[in-house]
């Protein structure tokens, strides 16, 4: 016979309590949560690969790893930091504050959510297993070329199979937020209302949705190449290895752009916030967004001038990429038009969105140098790409995450950090991010090759130069853990809007930190 | 005789209430018209097919499958979410009886209760994805109600049903 479980003055349904709160929860929060502990994690243990790199390279000569290990590290450093790390911090992000900006109770598919992040420890662990079996982990580089890729030993259907679950995990983690935000908007939420981290991460789950299955199909063909017999991408059976890097690269470039989208979003809550000013240019914003989504599927190939092809084809793709410095510039225009003769303050938030906008944009000049086709003949496969892409990724995308963190962190857990740790947190990272990546762009243009465990002497003093900017800036991120365990455990209480010049409905309706289930009744917005 | 309306819903509205009646309408929160959904998926399922298709006249067609799977998961999701919305149910209260409509893709069921009779009871749910179920019940007929809000929303119509049946 059922049980009666409650009177109906019992109204504060809390968590579960104990472990199985975690294992079986579909709290928006919860997971979100989850989802950034999760990628913390893989931050901390994708970072200690990249000290692993950077040790050997701190000096020329073999010193510490075989050239096959060092591989290894760079490949699983790329696969952790783009898909532990980045990823879900932003997928984590988006549970906790899609629902909260919208006006809704919770996701749009609760329970899919939850499947959506269980499945993501399972394939990190299958990958991570990898660097104990016969033949190491993939060393093959993240980007998994053939013939090279086809040379990995008992690692390689792990790798496949891995690539599968995560790609598994962010389809349904798209379709979620998508889900979410055309169905659950609370009256009066039109779409041309919706905060630019919400439209940000629209069209950034549009991009997965569309790039996935070219993914998922690429790496599938690779198993098959190896295990069935078929010659996609093996030339002896009429099959073509350059057709996988057009493959990848499809769904390649618009990868960057999920990484970095979301960012765009986050940086437009909070400049405005410390700038104490409306976002300047809204709707363009949002339109500089679709226009970055859709020139994203029509730039691949600059990553790949130097594989033989037309001419044209090269300027195609030279003058497709410098289009998308427009839309670009719309965004760090209007970002420092907010600023203008605004009343700023320079909390923590405040400071890594500045970093952000301005190591950002030096990691844009150099890729639109990247872009120039007969440049790119010099620059390909050298330390310059990697200086570029890590001044995108780590002071772009990564930054954008600590902002987040130390903007929202108060409103999650009603507690304020320490401002004085977050300000010193900010500052060594910023030195440290350009000691590492700032001389790697030296060394690219000298001519210093990539994914290389030694190196001529010439490249020396740079590399130590980048190898203690690289062990400072790895320590100072245990200061971001430590401090945000410390917020977590406690500290000086966090007012409902947190913030003096915040704005939006998780700062204007909801307390700090907010009830469990938020929005029971969905907010009006005028 | 109810309709169900799209677009910004309030999941819980109460309307024409007097002294002697109230009406609780219950329909899920729902932004997303069958129109837009339509319009969503169109675009998705244009730019997806139209890629893999390309990929598969160069010989790579192992992407297509992958794409239409996609689009399955996405379709069902969609879907799943429309029906979802579809639903809504009203409940009037007056001087002697209950009236239960419920409305459900479709189809419509419409249940009488005696007022002075009926309970309010809250079950334990199957599984923790469903804390508690809602029911209606009055001489051995027992009923299920707002079975698609979710725990505190259920939570608030209880206390409103109680609060409507209690009053005068």
């Amino acid at each position: 016979m059922s049980e009666h479980v409650a009177t109906h003055d019992d109204h504060d349904h809390g968590p579960e309590k104990g472990l199985m709160r975690w294992v079986r929860t579909t709290n928006h929060k919860d997971i979100g949560t989850l989802y950034l502990l999760f990628s913390l994690l893989m931050f901390l243990i994708g970072g200690a690969m990249a000290m692993v790199i950077r040790l050997e390279l701190f000096q020329p000569g073999m010193q510490f790893v075989d050239p096959q290990f060092f591989n290894s590290m760079t490949t699983m450093h790329a696969l952790i930091m783009v898909f532990g790390a980045v990823m879900p911090a932003f997928v984590g992000l988006a549970n906790w504050l899609v629902p909260m900006m919208i006006g809704a109770p919770d996701m749009a598919l609760p329970r899919m959510n939850n499947w959506s992040f269980w499945i993501l420890p399972f394939g990190f662990a299958m990958l991570l297993s990898t660097l104990f079996m016969e033949g190491g982990a993939p060393a093959a580089g993240w980007t998994m070329y053939p013939p090279l890729v086809l040379q990995t030993q008992d690692a390689f259907p792990f790798l496949i199979f891995t690539v599968h679950i995560l790609g598994l995990s962010s389809i349904m983690g798209a379709i979620n937020i998508v889900a979410t935000i055309l169905n659950m908007r609370a009256p009066g939420m039109s779409l041309m209302k919706m905060p630019l981290f919400v439209w940000t991460w629209f069209i950034t789950a549009y991009l997965l949705i569309a790039v996935m299955p070219v993914f998922a199909g690429a790496v599938t063909m690779l198993l098959t190449d190896q295990y069935f017999g078929t010659s996609f991408f093996d030339a002896a059976g009429g099959g073509d290895p350059v057709l996988f890097q057009h493959v990848f690269w499809f769904f390649g470039h618009p990868e960057v752009y999920i990484m970095i989208l979301p960012a765009f979003g986050i940086v437009s809550a909070i400049v405005p916030t410390f700038a104490r000013k409306p976002l300047f240019g809204y709707s363009s914003m949002v339109y500089a967004t679709a226009s970055i989504a859709f020139l994203s599927f029509i730039v691949w190939a600059h990553h790949m001038f130097t594989v033989g092809m037309p001419v044209a084809g090269e300027l195609f793709f030279m003058y497709a990429t410098m289009l998308i410095a427009v839309p670009t510039g719309v965004k760090v225009f209007n970002w420092v038009s907010t600023m203008w003769r605004g009343s700023m303050t320079f909390e923590t938030p405040m400071l890594f969105a500045l970093g952000f906008i301005i190591l950002f944009t030096i990691g844009g000049f150099s890729g639109l140098m990247l872009a120039i086709t007969p440049v790119d003949f010099q620059y390909h496969d050298t330390y310059f790409v990697v200086a570029h892409f890590h001044y995108v990724l780590v002071s772009g995308a990564i930054f954008s995450i600590m902002a987040a963190a130390y903007y929202w962190l108060p409103k999650w857990t009603g507690n304020m950090y320490d401002e004085r740790l977050g300000k010193i947190h900010f500052w060594l990272s910023t030195i440290f991010v350009n000691v590492l990546f700032f001389p790697q762009h030296f060394l690219g243009l000298a001519g210093m090759p990539r994914r290389i465990p030694d190196y001529s002497l010439q490249f020396a003093d740079w590399n130590m130069v980048s190898s203690i900017g690289g062990f400072a800036f790895g320590l100072t991120q245990l200061l971001f853990c430590y401090i945000v365990y410390k917020t977590i455990k406690g500290g000086q209480k966090a007012t409902d809007r947190v913030w003096e010049g915040a704005t939006g409905l998780e700062f204007e309706k909801l307390s700090s930190p907010p009830p469990y289930h938020s929005f029971t009744e969905a907010p009006q917005v005028k | 005789m109810y309709q169900t309306t799209k677009g910004n819903q309030l999941p819980i509205s109460a309307s024409n209430n007097t002294a002697d009646t109230h009406q609780i309408v219950v329909r899920p929160n729902a932004s997303l018209t069958p129109g837009g959904a339509t319009l969503f998926f169109a675009c998705v399922s244009i730019v997806s097919l139209g890629i893999a298709i390309r990929f598969t006249l160069l010989g790579l067609w192992m992407i297509l499958p992958f794409a239409l799977l996609e689009l399955a998961l996405l379709g069902a999701c969609i879907l799943y979410i429309l029906r979802r919305n579809d639903r809504m149910e009203a409940i009037d209260v007056d001087r002697h009886q209950l009236i239960l409509v419920q409305k459900d893709h479709g189809r419509e069921r419409r249940q009488q209760f005696q007022r002075y009779w009926v309970q309010i009871i809250r079950e334990k749910g199957t599984h923790a994805w469903y804390p508690s179920r809602l029911l209606l019940r009055s001489h051995g007929k027992s009923v299920e109600i707002a079975s698609f809000l979710d725990e505190e929303e259920r939570q608030q119509l209880e206390q409103n049903l109680r609060m409507a049946i209690a009053a005068g």
